[in-house]
């Protein structure tokens, strides 16, 4: 039990690592991430929704990950941006769009798009087993609370 | 338990932040005028370009009026981002070629 706490924290000091790095990366470098956007084979239009988005869906999913009454919701909200981000990724490789743009963000720009495609994966797989504990620890705690209000 | 917790969580965020702060660009060279080289000259961008992927330099810039230029982006340059490169339709009077593709923008 103390094992899986331990490593239910780590999870989130990931995700809370890369999701806090990546947001405050594109608010300190603002113009170049608005121009990468503007690279991406995306309609330009979405470009001043999308850059306010992005980032500020990342803080948010931060700071759920940090209090353990939103934690869970939190893994969620990681896992369907990290999906979200690999199913991009995934298309870009496979030569969807007709040109493939920069890979963008921070020091994360040096990656190739596989090596991308690879660190999104990764990430994606935290969010999966952090859910799954997250989710049986809330189960356990259930249980607990209900037999011993059997037993009153 | 709390302890353990939240020495991790002020490590991660601490961490992120610094590390955000330390690879911050200090030199921004997109705010100079951007051009691309076509083998023998510099041209001035493209109003809408793009670099896609690539290792050689997609945009130059220079800071003492085109005397030299230094490279800025890294990509191959395209002068047309989401441009379809259209097959002329054949017509009985011959348009005059000038050496370019018919593109046209989505």
């Amino acid at each position: 039990m103390f094992k899986r706490q331990v490593l239910l924290e780590c999870i989130s000091a990931l995700l809370i690592l890369l999701f806090v790095y990546a947001s405050l990366s594109k608010f300190l470098d603002w113009k170049t991430f608005y121009g990468e956007m503007n690279n991406q084979p995306l309609p330009n239009s979405w470009t001043p929704f999308l850059v306010w988005v992005i980032p500020c869906t990342e803080i948010a999913i931060s700071v759920s990950l940090i209090f353990e009454r939103t934690r869970l919701l939190g893994f969620y909200g990681s896992l369907v941006v990290m999906g979200l981000f690999t199913i991009y990724t995934g298309i870009i490789l496979l030569h969807f769009f007709p040109y493939i743009p920069c890979s963008c963000g921070g020091v994360i720009k040096r990656l190739t798009w596989r090596q991308h495609l690879a660190l999104n994966l990764f990430f994606v797989v935290l969010s999966v087993v952090g859910v799954v504990f997250q989710r049986r620890k809330r189960f356990n705690h259930i249980s607990i609370t209900k037999n011993k209000n059997s037993f009153v | 338990m709390k302890k353990i917790k939240w020495s991790i969580m002020s490590l991660a965020v601490i961490f992120s932040i610094c590390a955000a702060f330390a690879t911050k660009p200090h030199f921004d060279c997109t705010s100079y005028p951007q051009y691309y080289f076509t083998g023998t000259q510099y041209l001035p961008v493209a109003t809408t370009y793009a670099c896609m992927q690539g290792t050689i330099t997609c945009t130059y810039y220079t800071t003492n009026g085109g005397i030299t230029y230094s490279p800025c982006a890294v990509g191959t340059y395209n002068g047309c981002p989401g441009c379809v490169v259209k097959t002329p339709q054949a017509s009985a009077t011959p348009a005059v070629n000038s050496g370019n593709s018919v593109v046209s923008q989505h």
